[in-house]
């Protein structure tokens, strides 16, 4: 009884990709979190074009069908947006800012190189800390409202009540860092995940993603691709340096990296273990987890935002 | 790391503080409104007994004060006066006897026992002649206490020339 009235309800962390759609519910067990359902359903050809969804009631047709054999109906669900789909800033405001002066100052930012009109669009932003200076970074991202409009009403009808849209490369980031909570508190970090054909590397510190990059996998070209975009980044980037690279993948795929080297140094490579960090339910199947773990990194991070009661 | 949300939530928060605020308000009008109700009730069926038994009282009291006492109770209230005056009276007499007995002292009589049962007195004694106890009853003043006085036993005595007597009075 006490455990029904007192247990924080679970988040449905729903990852639609081209070909696939993917889902993890977490539980927070003993101060742990539990996966309580791990799902997932392939997607007919023609849902998505380029990378975007097109096809509207296909989609809807087996999301409706995927919540109904996972039994989720009326489940809150947190869904990203692919990261080319969003466009995030940051600018410099005073600090002691209101609401409506810090949305007013966005809105400027983006008019300056953007030609849609403001109701066209749906932006969010956060306030970082601010120091001394009297002025404080706003991180802000901004996102077509017709799209995002589109995908809230497929996800309502297909049975799911959304609750959050995220950006993947944060949400597949958030799963990461969970995953390897102590030791990416400090410098900057790489990760590479490799999922379903594409590769994405994130370079990143404890503050913000510095660097994003996606293509398409060529196994062959894995390490030749992934050490020319940090000697890229290097270049960019002269003053930070990328310390590690976390490996998100396949064991076959982290087989295929060899030595890595930033600067002229080598950085070590570690492998990024979801399963390790989170207890699986009994009823769950234990052994597709521990294997494909890094397929549910992206849903995973997105069940691991905290559900508001709003 | 930030956390972003596209969805209009501020929005959404506005307006469940909103709410919340409002459900606030409306609880901190209604419970004490419950609570003083709920109170009014328990109250209510406490005092209904007792509104009854007080209703029944007046009823009587007001059914007493038009048809007033009964024969029976009259009757039974005279018996009582009178009770209450007999034994007034039977007390008075009493301490007038006990004055008057002790302040009397005979020659010729000489009382050995003085009983009392109810309003019955019985007096034993010792006289020298039947004429002697007859003197002494003359001049008795106690004797106007008693309604009748009884020669009961007059015995001549065989040790010496006195005679026993008994006497029965009634107050």
């Amino acid at each position: 009884m006490k455990s029904a009235l007192f247990r924080k309800p679970a988040l449905v962390g729903l990852d639609i990709q081209p070909g696939k759609i993917r889902l993890v519910q977490l539980a927070i067990f003993k101060s742990h979190y539990r996966i309580d359902r791990i799902a997932r359903r392939d997607l007919p050809v023609g849902v998505f074009r380029d990378g975007v969804i097109c096809d509207w009631g296909g989609l809807q047709q087996e999301l409706a069908a995927f919540v109904s054999v996972c039994d989720l109906t009326s489940a809150a669900a947190a869904v990203s947006l692919p990261s080319h789909l969003v466009r995030t800033d940051h600018i410099q405001v005073p600090t002691g800012l209101s609401r409506q002066e810090k949305e007013a100052a966005i809105w400027g930012a983006i008019k300056a190189d953007a030609s849609h009109p403001k109701a066209a669009l749906s932006i969010d932003f956060v306030e970082l800390p601010a120091d001394d200076s009297g002025y404080s970074s706003v991180f802000f991202a901004v996102a077509q409202e017709a799209y995002l409009t589109k995908l809230i009403d497929c996800m309502k009808r297909a049975g799911l009540f959304p609750k959050i849209i995220d950006i993947d490369r944060y949400a597949t980031l958030r799963a990461a860092s969970f995953a390897r909570q102590a030791q990416l508190s400090d410098g900057t970090s790489a990760l590479l995940h490799l999922c379903d054909g594409t590769a994405s590397l994130i370079i990143f510190n404890a503050d913000d993603i510095l660097f994003h990059q996606q293509w398409l996998l060529d196994e062959h070209l894995i390490n030749e691709t992934v050490q020319r975009y940090l000697d890229f980044y290097s270049t960019m980037h002269p003053a930070s340096s990328v310390q590690r690279l976390l490996f998100c993948g396949s064991p076959l795929h982290y087989g295929c990296l060899r030595e890595m080297r930033v600067n002229g140094q080598s950085i070590f490579i570690e492998s990024v273990d979801l399963a390790s960090q989170m207890h699986v339910a009994t009823h769950v199947n234990d052994e597709d987890f521990h294997t494909f773990n890094f397929d549910y990194l992206l849903a995973c991070g997105l069940a691991l935002r905290e559900l508001t009661p709003w | 790391m930030v956390n972003v949300n596209l969805l209009p939530w501020r929005d959404a928060q506005y307006r469940y503080q909103s709410r919340q605020l409002k459900r606030y308000f409306l609880a901190s009008l209604i419970l004490p409104f419950m609570a003083m109700t709920i109170w009014y009730i328990r109250l209510q069926n406490e005092s209904e007994p007792l509104r009854e038994k007080l209703n029944g009282l007046n009823e009587r009291w007001s059914a007493y004060r038009t048809a007033g006492p009964s024969e029976a109770q009259v009757h039974q209230e005279e018996v009582r006066c009178a009770k209450i005056q007999l034994i007034k009276q039977t007390n008075r007499k009493l301490r007038q006897f006990f004055m008057s007995f002790s302040s009397e002292a005979s020659q010729t009589v000489c009382f050995t026992r003085v009983m009392y049962h109810g309003r019955d007195f019985i007096f034993q004694g010792r006289t020298q002649s039947s004429y002697a106890l007859t003197d002494f009853l003359k001049h008795w003043h106690t004797s106007s206490l008693f309604s009748e006085i009884k020669l009961q036993q007059l015995i001549k005595s065989k040790q010496n020339e006195s005679m026993q007597f008994q006497l029965k009075a009634n107050l």
